[in-house]
């Protein structure tokens, strides 16, 4: 059965499906494909709202919010331009900072047209999913040799949607340092993810 | 206006969120318009900062969850229109002349009504925003007390001022409760400290007691919970300050064990 389902959303000889067949998949309403794509990266996504929000009931929610709409805009999603992975976790990211700070409808229709817009692909030699796990600790790795106070000032960015100024005061560090660190960390964390 | 040269260092912040306002309209504006250079690499930057989310530690979804996100998706699908038949055509017909003879008075009694409910619906969104807010906050604050490994510490003052309880857990967070503070006045504030066993005193944060001397303080400290020799609390001008300024009112070693 599971051979039959993984064929018909594209995958060629029961291999796995890429995330583009899924998502063709997805277009025409088929809820095999959701479920592989659930079963594929509802865990990364839980963990991130997970994270953010430190609350299991919100990150449930934003998990539901976040297949939901993947469900309901697969037609248009550019697969031709973007991976699905990235656009995932900063749909989820997005959703999980609403919550914090409690933003107003209209503020989610203006980011909303911005996640609209198509996440840049990643280097070509890599591959959804095959590769995730590599991903992954190739960023934690990177993270990890980058000073405490460093990696600190941009784990409150990312996990607690901390702009500069707030960073600067939280840290008691000056406004410069903080620019700098956030600047060459993700500089040192792009040179390390588009190594080959 | 600035050029692309001037804005490069900027995109991997403007990514991540963390520009300020100032500095995140100004890319705003030269993305809207259509900058080539910029776009492709606003794109890249995101897709960098997606990868941020590797950092979470992994959690495994509960296995109703599951089952939810499938339901929902099934009962979205949108259904099949049924035909509408002959009579419903006329119907509605019938409904646009009737809307189309209804009374310009009575239309302008309708706007007034539609105005009114949306101040009020736009009062009670506030209100709800305000009691969420809360409901978070205790939440949070529940979950550092009730946390695994989460360490208590009672903040005594010298003289007659009640204690103050704080919970700290490494990973959720310091909590602040106490009950019956005296008041203080409107130009300073009270702002809590970490010590550490080396280098000066960390600001976790400044607070008021509310109305009925009340204080519920939450903060994630940069200082660690294992680095740490004391928590102080002082009374500062308004908006704190980078170091102590007085001695504190309320103190209490962090020991080792629980």
């Amino acid at each position: 059965m599971l051979t039959l389902l993984t064929a018909f959303v594209g995958g060629a000889d029961g291999e796995r499906p890429s995330d583009v067949a899924l998502m063709q998949g997805l277009a025409r309403k088929n809820q095999g494909a959701l479920e592989t794509l659930y079963d594929r990266y509802s865990r990364p996504v839980y963990s991130l709202a997970l994270r953010i929000t430190r609350q299991p009931a919100a990150a449930e929610e934003i998990v539901q919010d976040v297949f939901l709409q993947l469900w309901r805009t697969a037609d248009r999603f550019e697969v031709s331009r973007g991976h699905l992975e990235p656009w995932l976790f900063t749909l989820a990211r997005n959703r999980a900072l609403d919550q914090l700070r409690m933003k107003t409808e209209k503020q989610r229709r203006r980011e909303d047209a911005i996640e609209g817009m198509p996440i840049a692909s990643p280097p070509q030699n890599f591959e959804a999913g095959l590769d995730a796990r590599r991903q992954g600790e190739k960023v934690r790795g990177v993270m990890a040799l980058l000073p405490e106070l460093q990696r600190k000032a941009i784990e409150l960015a990312f996990f607690d949607g901390m702009t500069h100024s707030e960073i600067a005061q939280a840290m008691q560090q000056p406004l410069g340092t903080v620019k700098s660190w956030i600047r060459s960390g993700l500089l040192r964390l792009r040179e390390a993810l588009e190594a080959t | 206006m600035s050029d692309c040269s001037q804005l490069k260092g900027s995109y991997q912040a403007y990514a991540l969120g963390a520009l300020d306002a100032e500095e995140r309209t100004e890319i705003d504006a030269h993305l809207a318009r259509c900058c080539p250079v910029c776009t492709a690499e606003v794109e890249r930057a995101r897709w960098v900062v997606s990868q941020l989310a590797h950092l979470a530690p992994p959690a495994e979804p509960p296995a109703r969850l599951r089952a939810r996100v499938l339901q929902s998706a099934r009962g979205r699908v949108v259904p099949i229109r049924p035909a509408v038949p002959v009579w419903g055509w006329a119907a509605a017909v019938a409904v646009l002349v009737l809307f189309a003879i209804f009374s310009a008075r009575q239309v302008g009694e309708l706007r007034q009504q539609v105005t009114q409910l949306q101040a009020d619906l736009g009062n009670e969104r506030a209100r709800i925003a305000v009691l969420s807010q809360d409901k978070r906050q205790f939440e949070k604050v529940l979950g550092i007390v009730s946390g695994a490994g989460t360490r208590s510490f009672v903040l005594k003052a010298a003289h007659n001022e009640p204690v103050i309880q704080a919970y700290w857990h490494e990973t959720l967070g310091l909590a602040l409760a106490a009950q019956n503070l005296p008041p203080i006045a409107q130009d300073r504030t009270f702002q809590l400290w970490v010590v550490p066993k080396k280098g000066a005193p960390m600001s976790a944060g400044i607070f008021r007691p509310d109305a009925s001397g009340a204080v519920l303080h939450l903060n994630t400290p940069a200082a660690k919970l294992a680095d740490a020799s004391m928590l102080a609390i002082t009374n500062e001008p308004a908006g704190g300050r980078p170091s102590p300024t007085l001695p504190p009112i309320w103190a209490a070693p962090v020991t080792e064990g629980k």
